[in-house]
């Protein structure tokens, strides 16, 4: 009885995920400094998602669903900014900024929201297909 | 005897099998659009069309074995609907219905799958509908209070 | 010479002719026995109500998880044990009736 949501839950769970992976990409658009103050740029994060759900509550939950495989740096190439002025500027005066592109995060933030809208219309299916068959009885 | 064929009379073997496939579809389809964002996941999904295929030949099964009015029907095993033991059966899907694979080679089709949804909502209520009514009626039958 | 009495002939077929037919036991049809098909009944309706229990019991304890399934076991079993009990009130009424009969 319990775990029939499961399926669209792990979608929901699956898309906030990424839209936080998202929302951290476009705030350190201009991070080159990590949280100890050395000069290393933020790569861009990615939410690698995987089919199945390891952890649902029943065995067919498992199978079906959605997780969050890992989340993993995209390994493009950082974006060279010229900043000869900068303390941070190599020998040709270019400085490293991270490979994150505000335009297609934004996409991908409205591709995320729209995924999970969907998964809540499949929950609200669910639920009310769950209605229906109890008045099948009594 | 008597018992088995009030519980199979007329159309409510037909109901039960829709009612069935609507409930495991649901979920098939709510698997789809959870992963609708995975790379490499292939969508798969059970055309209603084939359902209704399989389903009309065991009734048309059932017709031509004795007129169709009571009895249940004899699901014929097929690749995509298995039997199970007791008397329902299980969905297969093999075919990958969707879109063009996209970049993440992911085949998915949102619209077509919101469509899928609420179109399997529609049917299963049709049918528990139907069968709510059928029902009632053998109650109407048996306990002889209308 | 046809003999349709048997009047003609030995004793033994004297005692046949006392009844021109043999005597039909009561309660025998040409169908199956009324009671066989009662307890044909009961035994189908006990199953169904075993069968809606294992579903009920196994879409409790997680064994299972389609819903529609359980709750067309359990609307099958209903109606099975509601035909039962009219057919034994049925049965009931009718018993009283023949013993109110005044003979």
């Amino acid at each position: 009885m319990y775990g029939s949501l499961d399926i669209s839950t792990s979608g929901m769970i699956a898309q906030r995920t990424r839209l936080d992976v998202i929302s951290a990409n476009i705030s350190n658009k201009n991070t080159i400094l990590d949280a100890q103050g050395n000069y290393n740029p933020y790569r861009r994060r990615i939410a690698y998602l995987a089919a199945g759900n390891p952890g649902a509550q029943s065995a067919s939950g498992q199978k079906l669903g959605v997780h969050v495989g890992q989340i993993g740096q995209d390994q493009s190439p950082f974006n060279l900014k010229y900043a000869p002025n900068s303390p941070y500027a190599d020998a040709a005066g270019y400085i490293k900024e991270p490979n994150i592109d505000t335009t297609s995060e934004r996409i991908d933030a409205m591709e995320a929201v729209r995924a999970y809208e969907a998964n809540v219309a499949a929950a609200e299916s669910t639920k009310q297909m769950l209605a229906l068959g109890l008045r099948l009885i009594g | 005897m008597i018992l088995d064929d009030v519980l199979s009379s007329g159309a409510l073997p037909a109901l039960e099998a829709t009612i069935r496939f609507a409930g495991q579809r649901n979920r098939l389809i709510g698997h789809n659009i959870a992963n609708i964002s995975t790379p490499n996941f292939q969508q798969k999904d059970v055309s209603p069309g084939d359902f209704q295929k399989w389903l009309a030949e065991a009734v048309q099964e059932r017709r031509a074995r004795n007129g169709g009015m009571h009895g249940g029907l004899k699901l014929k095993d097929d690749r995509q609907f298995r039997a199970t033991r007791d008397g329902s059966f299980e969905l297969n899907p093999l075919s990958s219905t969707g879109g063009i694979l996209a970049h993440d080679r992911n085949n998915r089709d949102l619209e077509s799958l919101m469509q899928g949804l609420a179109e399997n909502l529609a049917a299963y209520q049709v049918a528990t509908d139907l069968m709510r009514s059928r029902m009632g009626t053998i109650g109407v039958a048996i306990t002889q209070r209308v | 010479m046809t003999d349709p009495l048997g009047l003609i002939g030995g004793a033994q077929q004297t005692q046949a002719a006392a009844g021109l037919a043999p005597v039909r036991r009561a309660g025998e049809t040409s169908g199956p026995a009324f009671k066989d098909l009662l307890m044909q009944n009961i035994e189908q309706v006990n199953k169904l109500q075993e069968d809606a229990t294992q579903a009920i019991e196994d879409i409790s304890t997680g064994k299972r998880d389609d819903v529609e399934n359980v709750l067309l076991a359990t609307a099958k079993a209903d109606t099975a044990f509601r035909l039962l009990q009219q057919v034994r009130n049925k049965v009931f009424e009718a018993y009283a009736e023949i013993q109110q009969l005044r003979v």
